[in-house]
């Protein structure tokens, strides 16, 4: 059966500014990616990893070209729409968690939901569910500090399913984590893209995860110079 | 993003740096509660002195004097046709002249009304003890505190006593005495005692007095209306007349717009606090920014829009004012009443009888103070959260 294009990226450009100097950070990236594939931007510091997935989460907008999500170019969306897109369309997890420390994870995981009307009770069930898929069933009052470093990303991870949305952004994960910690997240991602069909994107310059993935982009210096595909696909 | 769901956010951050928001609370409430002392100071020395000069009865009077005695008469056939009028109740013509009292040996100057006893209560005589004159008697009724000035503490006491008045009949109370003016000397039966401890005035029958002194014109005429919204057409009339007619409500009306001033004064000077107190609101909102522009980040990524960021900054500062608003109300009217306990206790360690209440806060005005302070709060709250609002997701991501 043929996959459905899920994101296109086309000709995207984009520089940034320090100070006096114009860094061009991507330079012309082109590439597709299908429903339910696992793809891994690998490359080395500075290579424009997170500035695709910024790009992708509709964060920031390209200098040039067009970025299509499910045939639409989000480039041209207003901010409302963008932030309709982030709560609704893409999960994101970052290499930090970022959760808010003065909310519990259970506060944490139901904040898309908050800010999508959810009732208090709708929300609350599926968080919980989602918790306890993820193992943190005895976490729910917990707050970020009283978790451990694997339990954080876990809760972000459940955050960014939470709306089930169609695509995983997902910026070094393991980068805070120890090894064990490191294998448990990854294990989970590839879990949530075989068997709940989740098309992830993420970024890494780990060769050790490169395995997890369907197809491999290798970034240097704001170009795709490779592409690898496992051989799984 | 729903209303409840950012109130319970808010509430939430609110709580985070507990002794901040406690103190920028404890400043609007101090600006809050200054405004509710001083403003309700102002209420209640405004109800004490129209409390003093009225009283229902009074509110329905009106008071008719010539212009020029000689030209236009207050005599009996004007009084008739006063009397006369449609929605005229009732007349009261009286004189007013100095006198001299004498009681017990001790002698003072102060002021006899000559009046009809029935309509006493015009004048707002209210007797502590004793009874009404009977017209054309030799009979007074005393203020107290012309009683004390003549050295009788005890009102019961003075009842049946008798009092030497020397009245100086003048065209008017404010004339000057001389030993050749008209006088009449007599010595009269003290019957009841007038609560008033503010006005020192002697009270004896007019009939008596017109007779005594050979007088044929009334100075002054109170006039009784059926209805309170009977005194502007009853007032015109008598105008047409040729008289000069003032009534309570133009003193009332006078007093009112003195102490609105007054009011608006004390307002301001309390508002000075409130004024420093939304500053401080700024200053804390503009630091919870600060320290909060990273979870910005986060809650625009994972959905937020810019106006949920806005909706929960406002929200913050909102609660910040009402509560500051709820307690400054609260240790104003408490801080009101402390005084007015004081003043009381005051009062009655020095044999003052009559409770007064000097800080009045009518509960719509405590209603609009909070309403005031959560407008303040809005407004004042608008600045951070626009600036929360405007930042760039990723940027705001960027910075720790």
């Amino acid at each position: 059966m043929a996959k459905n294009i899920v994101i296109q990226i086309k000709g995207v450009k984009k520089s940034f500014e320090m100070g006096k100097i114009v860094v061009d950070v991507l330079k012309n990236i082109n590439f597709e990616i299908y429903s339910s594939e696992f793809v891994i931007l690998f490359g080395p510091s500075g290579a424009g990893k997170t500035t695709i997935i910024d790009l992708v989460a509709g964060l920031d907008k390209p200098d040039e070209g067009e970025i299509f999500v499910r045939d639409e170019d989000i480039t041209q969306l207003d901010e409302d729409s963008l932030a309709h897109y982030r709560n609704k369309r893409i999960g994101l997890v970052f290499q930090e968690f970022n959760l808010i420390p003065n909310m519990t994870a259970l506060e944490n995981v139901v904040l898309p939901l908050v800010f999508d009307n959810f009732s208090r009770r709708l929300r609350e069930e599926k968080a919980k569910k989602i918790l306890t898929d993820l193992g943190l069933n005895e976490r729910f009052n917990h707050r970020p500090f009283e978790l451990s470093g694997g339990e954080q990303q876990r809760v972000a991870v459940a955050r960014a399913m939470i709306n089930n949305p169609w695509i995983l952004l997902v910026d070094e994960p393991t980068g805070d984590l120890d090894s064990k910690n490191a294998e448990d997240i990854m294990n989970l991602l590839s879990k949530l893209n075989k068997v709940s069909k989740r098309t992830i994107l993420m970024v890494t310059h780990n060769l050790d995860y490169l395995q997890y993935a369907d197809r491999v982009l290798m970034l240097k210096d704001g170009n795709i110079v490779n592409e690898i595909k496992n051989k799984k696909t | 993003m729903k209303i409840i769901d950012a109130y319970r956010i808010s509430r939430a951050n609110l709580f985070r740096a507990r002794a901040r928001s406690f103190l920028t609370i404890a400043g609007v409430a101090v600006g809050v509660g200054a405004i509710i002392l001083l403003v309700s100071l102002g209420i209640g020395l405004q109800r004490l002195t129209v409390n003093q000069i009225a009283t229902l009865d009074i509110l329905t009077t009106l008071t008719v004097t010539s212009p020029d005695s000689t030209r236009v008469e207050l005599n009996s056939e004007a009084i008739k046709k006063v009397q006369e009028l449609k929605n005229v109740e009732s007349t009261s013509p009286s004189v007013k002249y100095p006198a001299q009292f004498t009681y017990n040996g001790t002698t003072t100057s102060s002021l006899i009304q000559g009046i009809q006893s029935e309509n006493l209560s015009l004048e707002q005589v209210e007797l502590e003890t004793g009874r009404n004159f009977l017209d054309g008697s030799e009979e007074l009724i005393i203020s107290k505190s012309l009683l004390k000035t003549l050295g009788e503490e005890d009102c019961g006491k003075a009842l049946d006593k008798k009092i030497n008045i020397k009245i100086f009949v003048v065209d008017d109370e404010e004339a000057d005495i001389t030993e050749s003016s008209k006088q009449v000397e007599k010595e009269f039966t003290v019957v009841g005692v007038d609560k008033s401890e503010a006005i020192g005035m002697g009270y004896i029958s007019l009939d008596w007095l017109s007779q005594e002194a050979e007088i044929d014109k009334t100075q002054t005429l109170k006039v009784k209306v059926k209805n309170r919204k009977d005194i502007d057409s009853v007032r015109q009339e008598i105008e047409g007349m040729g008289f000069e007619v003032s009534t309570i409500s133009d003193l009332i009306n006078q007093i009112d717009t003195v102490f609105l001033v007054f009011e608006v004064i004390l307002g301001l000077i309390g508002g000075i606090g409130l004024f420093v107190a939304s500053i401080g609101i700024i200053n804390t909102m503009t630091i919870a920014l600060l320290e909060r522009t990273h979870e910005v980040g986060v809650m625009r990524a994972v959905g937020a829009r810019k106006k949920d960021v806005k909706r929960l900054f406002v929200y913050e500062a909102l609660q910040i004012a009402f509560f500051g608003g709820l307690f400054g109300i609260i240790a104003g009217i408490a801080l009101g009443s402390l005084f007015d306990l004081i003043i009381n206790l005051m009062i009655k360690a020095s044999g003052g009888l009559q409770d007064m209440n000097l800080f009045i806060t009518p509960p719509l005005f405590a209603l609009g103070m909070i309403l005031f302070s959560i407008f303040i709060g809005w407004l004042v709250g608008l600045y951070p959260a626009r600036r929360a609002a405007k930042l760039s997701p990723l940027e705001a991501l960027h910075i720790e």
